[in-house]
């Protein structure tokens, strides 16, 4: 789950929960998709199901609230200040999610954006989307974003007033803007893009998908988000993997914040063959459903490999089923596993999907957190962690290459580190961001967040 | 006669139906207003003849979209099920699920037919264990539609 630190969120659940009352054709003439209706749900849900449900103030009372949103701020607002859920449960609509985790779609231009200090780069360009119609690309800098060419507002503007996201209006189905652009080359070009439905392209296709490094041959897989579409791709990938008797592995979670535990299971389980049946996680609930937890094991998938290394090319904003992906595998790959970049964001818990199909109404409360098979799980600071039996090698985010191309930054540091067992620039620092920008010279790279975050923002950080 | 477990992979999400639970329910046309705790035979053996089920990956698990408007006139072809004898076919795609959790496991459908909503419950439980996940109820929590098995986001 992606984090969002201010409380934007609210206003996008508010209105997620307006719509959904709005549009609520089967029950206009009754009040189960009232306010009070759904408050009363959702404190009865947490006060079920919360994994911190003994942070839930003793007295709260739900039509006290004027929406759901704001209950669920006030339910989780201890754990809040605890560290332990950084605005990570949250309201939407069941067809946003619906469109997001099972048909692997948002809505918008399709590219997503990092901020280097004023300046504006698109980290990534989804394929399919108008944003790589209109000729976007790693690297680009933005310059300045207009409805024409002749009312362009300048990038440092937008970023100095915070209005970036609502300028972009990408959850606004047929919105044009007009961007200037510096293209890696120091060209400046024009481009004009419309937001549309695309589909998310979790598995992006690579220039060199495989690799040969010194003796080594070594695959290199991206994955953007944990969405239901991602499965064929990626099974696609490693038997391609299997065909090049790949030898080593790259992953790369860079700007993945989480979505489908299934889909980070069955990852797990393609990168670890001849092992089902070994344990993956633990799931740990609150104490009112003891009983309900539940161990998975690694499964048997016919595509699976067995990589003697495997290289996790991470950020700040790799979350959740990212890092469980890396969790569940490092007690079993030990030294041979590495996470190459900064440090992760801190995610270890996860929400169950309470959904209201009538009502459109969706509340993601996180309910579990998942141990892995040495019972560690508990990396609310982000990995690596005193529990890492892993190797970290800090390296940047090179933006002027693509993702996967040898030389860019990132991923030469993982190749270095398959080949040889050293990083070229050292482990990752408690303090990866101030280390890495006094190393480079350079301030670290931030994403841009959206006013009224949709789920694949959410999940995606920087998506626009 | 007990409830009896039906369970398919779906294009969409899945949810788990329990007797009485799912009156009213938009994903349940044929649950029958008039006897919204059990299905006809003729209801039952239309489950079976799902035309859109194909073999998914190495695992036994199909994946289809599931529809049912009207069991009414729909022929049976060579080999469905017979009137009075489904119990047999129908557990096994949920034990074939309960193999294979690693595919596809956001997918299922599940529906129980027949029995007491206690036994249904029950049988419910049991089969979102056998998933690894824990069981919703609902209506327990004051929220509209059937139970379901957790689905997990992180």
């Amino acid at each position: 789950m992606t984090p969002f630190e201010d409380r934007t969120w609210l206003r996008a659940a508010a209105l997620a929960l307006a719509l959904a009352l709005a549009g609520c054709p089967r029950h206009e003439s009754s009040d189960r998709c009232s306010t009070a209706a759904l408050n009363t749900a959702v404190l009865a849900t947490a006060q079920d199901w919360y994994l911190f449900a003994d942070t839930i103030p003793a007295a709260i009372d739900p039509a006290a609230y004027a929406t759901p949103a704001a209950l669920l701020d006030a339910i989780t607002a201890n754990a809040r200040a605890q560290g332990k859920d950084r605005h990570f449960s949250f309201l939407t609509t069941v067809t946003q999610a619906q469109q997001f985790y099972t048909s692997g779609q948002s809505l918008g231009y399709g590219f997503v954006q990092a901020v280097r200090g004023t300046q504006l780069f698109v980290a990534s360009v989804l394929a399919g989307s108008a944003a790589a119609d209109a000729g976007f690309a790693r690297g680009d800098e933005i310059l300045s974003i207009g409805t024409s060419a002749a009312d362009q507002i300048p990038m440092t503007t937008l970023l100095a007033e915070g209005t970036l996201g609502s300028t972009l209006s990408s959850s606004v189905l047929g919105t044009t803007r007009v961007f200037q652009v510096r293209r890696v080359d120091g060209s400046v070009v024009q481009r004009t893009a419309t937001t549309r439905v695309y589909d998310l392209d979790p598995v992006p296709a690579v220039a060199q998908p495989v690799l040969s490094v010194q003796d080594r041959t070594v695959g290199y897989v991206q994955l953007r988000t944990f969405v239901e579409t991602a499965d064929p791709p990626l099974r696609q990938a490693l038997r391609a993997f299997q065909a090049a008797q790949v030898t080593d592995v790259v992953v790369d979670l860079r700007y993945n914040g989480g979505g489908l535990v299934s889909i980070a299971e069955t990852f797990a389980s393609l990168l670890r063959a001849n092992h089902a049946g070994d344990t993956m996680y633990r799931m740990h609930l609150n104490a009112r459903h003891v009983a309900d937890e539940s161990t998975t094991a690694f499964g048997s998938l016919a595509e699976a490999i067995a990589p003697a290394r495997v290289a996790f090319i991470v950020t700040g904003r790799s979350a959740s089923a990212s890092e469980l992906l890396v969790n569940v595998l490092q007690p079993y790959l030990g030294a041979n596993l590495a996470i190459v970049g900064g440090r992760t964001y801190g995610k270890p818990v996860g929400q169950f999907a309470f959904e209201d199909k009538d009502c459109d109404a969706a509340l993601y409360l996180i309910s579990f957190q998942l141990l892995n098979a040495d019972g560690t799980g508990d990396y609310f600071a982000g990995l690596p962690d005193a529990n890492f039996k892993g190797a970290s090698c800090a390296a940047l985010d090179d933006l002027t290459h693509p993702a996967g191309d040898p030389t860019e930054a990132s991923t030469a540091a993982a190749l270095q580190w398959i080949a040889t067992g050293a990083c070229p620039t050292g482990p990752i620092p408690p303090a990866v961001s101030s280390a890495l920008a006094a190393a480079a010279a350079e301030p670290p790279w931030t994403f841009p967040e959206a006013p009224e975050p949709t789920v694949a923002q959410r999940h995606m950080p920087g998506l626009f | 006669m007990g409830p009896r477990l039906e369970a398919r992979l779906s294009g969409g999400d899945y949810w788990l139906g329990l007797p009485g639970g799912v009156r009213n329910h938009p994903s349940a046309p044929f649950f029958p207003e008039s006897s919204p705790n059990r299905v006809t035979s003729r209801h039952w053996r239309s489950m079976m003849l799902e035309p859109d089920l194909r073999t998914y990956s190495q695992t036994t698990v199909v994946r289809g979209s599931f529809e049912l408007e009207e069991a009414d006139g729909v022929a049976a072809p060579a080999g469905a099920p017979t009137e009075g004898a489904p119990t047999a076919s129908v557990d096994g795609p949920a034990q074939a699920f309960a193999r294979s959790r690693s595919d596809a496991r956001e997918t299922v459908r599940a529906r129980i037919i027949g029995g007491s909503l206690g036994e249904g419950r029950r049988v419910a439980k049991s089969f979102c264990r056998q998933a690894g996940r824990p069981l919703l109820d609902k209506m327990a929590l004051g929220m509209e539609g059937a139970p379901a098995c957790a689905r997990l986001r992180a």
